[in-house]
């Protein structure tokens, strides 16, 4: 057999893996060989797209083989010559197989891929009752396609580049040419661009690197599993990090509001849209302050509850062995303790936990007096409105144990303080370049279309104008009324 | 540099007017007035709005930047370090009123035992952070916060009102020019909020800003004054008594009785705005000292948080000592910062109007570069190399 020394030298790269396949082929009088990662790859297509166009060859020309062989035989399966190692290591491991030909330093890749993926399904965490139900899959392409179904521009741009020294995962940066802001795509890029790690195995790890402030317990950068809502931010004006291997897409820049809209308002009502929002963000205040607050009432300001309250509350506690902090706190933790077992537990023994977390745990912890019944209301209260914004499961379980702890030790007075500073902090963060309190810190009327009230669609005329762009009208018809364009 | 919007500036405005003067300022104005002292109120909006119309010439001639700039670039830098270092003490006394009224609530209303000394660190770590960070910070959070001071202001008037007999505050005798003289040197503490439209100026888009600015300070001081004539009829002879006005004024609301004090929520929310004053005051203050001295802000607001600190525990232990301080020592000055300095300022302002800058450069940029344009720099300006360090494939 003719050593072709292309291959030799990729073979040896490889270390002679065993998932690296090399076949001999005669071309003619010719040697060549294919080579291609055994499980990336679809059979059928190595067979009959290859190997049988290939061996069909009775005689090749004297000049130009690799011409020939892209124009006349391999001309239906997409073929590309590449001769740089790095490009053809990528395509190799992305599923190519590569055909080395005797004395030729060109090598032919040709795309192959066969690997299984997941089928579209509705994701678990973004439920709706009514609008699509398709969800991102771990495999971008089919993601891409997901996004220029919903897209027929061409205006709708995908950038590709990769990250990951050792993994080399693909990322796409996607955006609107005519809508995006340039700055806003160039910063992301060049963030995406300085990042250098030796593996991206999903876009929370690029989450944490494309936001401003590492150490920000707020998220930076907003997320999302569904093509409509990544859609229709892109027509907001923000760009779209895709990865490959992920099903879930991240957007920038991002503004706390969003955490609060769900897909659900924008296939509903206005007008329930508003009530559910505002539900939320009272749900957000509920779950993170009413531990603090009952501690701290316990505590110190029991005279602020009502004679009938403090003597039903009194008759619960009088036993317990625990102070109220503590109590609250063990509750707390029992609650969050249960919360990660029932993810973790497999299926069929969720039931099991919460007849064990609920009933057996809960009753006799009571009866044996470690806790109130009050401090068990306060906890279930807290811990379901806190669900109402599934978004900010990192952050909001962590803020209400700092402000337990805070009211705990100072009352009335820390949790005021505590929240100014909260405020305050988060007044102060901006996601690339924009407020991430607006539209309401600082104050921007257009946007308050669709923010915690929603507007009809009619009204809303413009895109929002906290978020950069370059075309600032959404809709164009004859009852619209463009005077609020500008203000 | 334009940190404020002029809805921010409005906001800050009202907040600072309402919380400074919820608290002890009622009971010292019955003191000089007896239940009079709605009316002397009444009478101080006069000068009041003189001053206010005089620091709103003042910022059209400024022409868009801080006082401190415009008297760097066209009197001298001297002057203007002397104007900077006055105004940083002003607000450093001014940050001393909310904050004894924040003490005074939380140690005698809210908490039956509150160990203040190791307390107040709590609180004036809070102040250091605003004071070391920029005012957009603080006019954000106080537009987040004013929809909670305002539930919480209209709350406690709306509990207090039905158990108010208005006929306690008909006027029992004429306030003479020299009892009115008199009052204006002992609330000297509480009133004359302009001087923080005078630190506006400059730092604010212009966009209406002279308009909005006098229509909030004209509806925040009516909103005082309805204050005090609801306080006052409540307590009537008693008024000069309870230190917190704004506690106290809700003390025999029906629904206190039948509901426990649930109204102290409506409270707690118009003291966020009593803290975000100080926190404001705080930063007027670190801005300034930071302009004349060329200090860190961050090392500023240390100073200013230990500063406070051994003010409000060991020389002010209670508000009676800041009192007494605040009519003998400290009115002089500040009877000269509320009324006279504008009025030079304005004088100064006007003789140089048409004179030439002294440098030739400005100490700082008219306009800052936006994000956007700074990132495009940034981005613009790398190599090749760099941009291509990681491949794009497309």
């Amino acid at each position: 057999m003719v050593e072709i020394k292309s291959y030799e030298c990729f073979k040896q790269k490889f270390n002679n893996s065993d998932d690296f396949m090399t076949r001999d082929i005669k071309l003619g009088a010719l040697s060549a060989k294919l080579a291609y990662i055994d499980c990336l790859i679809d059979a059928s297509i190595i067979q009959e797209g290859v190997i049988n166009s290939l061996s069909k060859i009775k005689k090749l020309p004297q000049k130009n083989i690799l011409d020939h062989l892209l124009k006349n035989t391999l001309i239906s399966i997409n073929p590309t010559i590449k001769n740089e190692f790095g490009e053809l290591e990528h395509d190799l491991l992305s599923g190519n197989c590569l055909i080395f030909l005797e004395n030729e330093l060109n090598v032919i890749s040709i795309p192959a891929q066969g690997f299984s993926k997941r089928a579209i399904s509705e994701p678990p965490t973004a439920a709706v009752l009514k609008g699509p139900r398709e969800g991102f899959i771990e495999d971008l392409n089919t993601n891409i396609s997901m996004l220029r179904r919903k897209l027929k521009t061409h205006e709708f741009v995908i950038k590709k580049l990769q990250i990951g020294e050792r993994s080399k995962t693909d990322i796409c940066v996607a955006y609107i040419s005519s809508i995006a802001d340039d700055c806003v795509v160039a910063e992301v890029m060049r963030r995406l661009s300085a990042i250098d790690i030796d593996g991206v195995l999903d876009s929370f790890y690029l989450q944490e690197l494309l936001q401003e402030k590492n150490n920000n317990i707020f998220k930076q950068v907003g997320n999302s599993e569904k093509p409509d809502i990544i859609v229709s931010k892109l027509l907001e004006g923000r760009v779209a990090v895709l990865v490959d291997g992920s099903p879930i897409v991240l957007t920038v820049p991002f503004l706390l509001i969003e955490d609060l809209q769900s897909a659900d308002d924008y296939y509903s009502h206005s007008g329930r849209a508003t009530f559910l929002r505002i539900i939320r963000i009272f749900g957000m205040i509920i779950g993170v302050l009413l531990p603090g607050v009952y501690v701290a009432t316990q505590i110190f300001h029991y005279r602020l509850l009502p004679i009938n309250l403090l003597i039903s509350l009194l008759d619960s506690v009088q036993n317990l062995a625990f102070p109220p902090l503590i109590e609250i706190l063990f509750v707390l933790f029992i609650f969050e303790i249960l919360n990660e077992a029932s993810v973790r537990m497999p299926k069929h023994m969720g039931m099991a936990v919460s007849i064990i977390g609920a009933l057996v745990l809960g009753d006799t912890a009571v009866q044996a007096g470690l806790i109130s019944p009050p401090a068990i209301l306060v906890v279930a209260i807290s811990g379901i409105t806190i669900y109402t914004i599934p978004d900010e499961m990192g952050t909001l379980p962590l803020i209400r144990l700092i402000f337990t702890i805070i009211g705990g030790i100072s009352g009335y007075y820390g949790l005021l303080i505590g929240s100014i500073f909260l405020v305050c902090y988060v007044a102060g963060l901006q996601s690339y370049g924009t407020p991430y309190l607006a539209p309401y810190a600082p104050n921007i009327k257009l946007d308050k279309k669709d923010a915690l009230t929603k507007n009809s669609l009619k009204s809303q005329i413009t895109r929002p104008t906290s978020i950069p762009n370059k075309n600032r009208i959404r809709i164009r018809n004859s009852d619209s009324q463009e005077e609020g364009v500008g203000q | 540099m334009k940190e404020l919007t002029t809805r921010q500036a409005v906001i800050l405005l009202t907040i600072t007017q309402i919380s400074t003067k919820i608290h002890r300022m009622p009971a010292v104005l019955s003191q000089e007035f007896a239940n009079n002292g709605w009316i002397y109120l009444m009478l101080s909006l006069i000068p009041d709005l003189l001053i206010l119309l005089i620091v709103l010439r003042i910022s059209v001639l400024t022409k868009g930047r801080t006082i401190y700039q415009v008297l760097s670039m066209k009197v001298g830098k001297p002057i203007a370090i002397i104007y900077s270092l006055i105004i940083g003490l002003f607000f450093l006394y001014k940050i001393t009123t909310p904050f004894k009224g924040i003490h005074e609530f939380f140690v005698s209303a809210v908490f039956d035992n509150l160990e203040w000394k190791y307390f107040s660190v709590i609180f004036l770590l809070l102040i250091s952070f605003m004071a070391a960070n920029g005012l957009y910070r603080i006019g954000r959070t106080g537009e987040v916060l004013s929809f909670f001071i305002l539930i919480g202001f209209i709350g406690v008037l709306a509990l207090a009102v039905p158990t108010a007999r208005f006929s306690n505050i008909l006027p029992t005798e004429i306030i003479s020019f020299k009892q009115y003289s008199m009052g204006g040197k002992t609330l000297t503490a509480w009133l004359a909020d302009f001087i923080t439209v005078l630190y506006f100026v400059g730092r604010v888009k212009e966009n209406k800003f002279k308009l909005s600015i006098s229509i909030s300070f004209i509806i925040s001081s009516l909103a005082i004054i309805f204050f005090c004539i609801t306080f006052y009829s409540i307590y009537d002879n008693l008024s000069t008594y309870p230190n917190v006005a704004i506690s106290a004024i809700t003390e025999f609301s029906l629904l206190s009785s039948n509901l426990g004090r649930i109204d102290w929520i409506l409270v707690l929310f118009v003291m966020a705005g009593s803290v975000l004053t100080t926190g404001l005051y705080a930063q007027f203050s670190c801005e300034s000292f930071h302009e004349a001295t060329k200090f860190s802000k961050k090392s500023v607001a240390v100073f200013l948080v230990a500063f406070l600190y051994i003010i409000d525990n060991y020389i002010f232990t209670d508000s009676e000592k800041f009192l007494n301080f605040a009519f003998i020592y400290a009115s002089w000055f500040v009877l000269f910062v509320n009324y006279v300095l504008p009025l030079m300022l304005w004088i100064i302002l006007e003789l140089v109007k048409n004179k030439n800058p002294k440098y030739a450069y400005y100490p700082y940029p008219i306009r800052k570069k936006s994000y956007s344009e700074l990132k495009l720099k940034q981005w613009n300006s790398l190599t090749p190399k760099q941009t291509n360090k990681r491949r794009l494939i497309k």
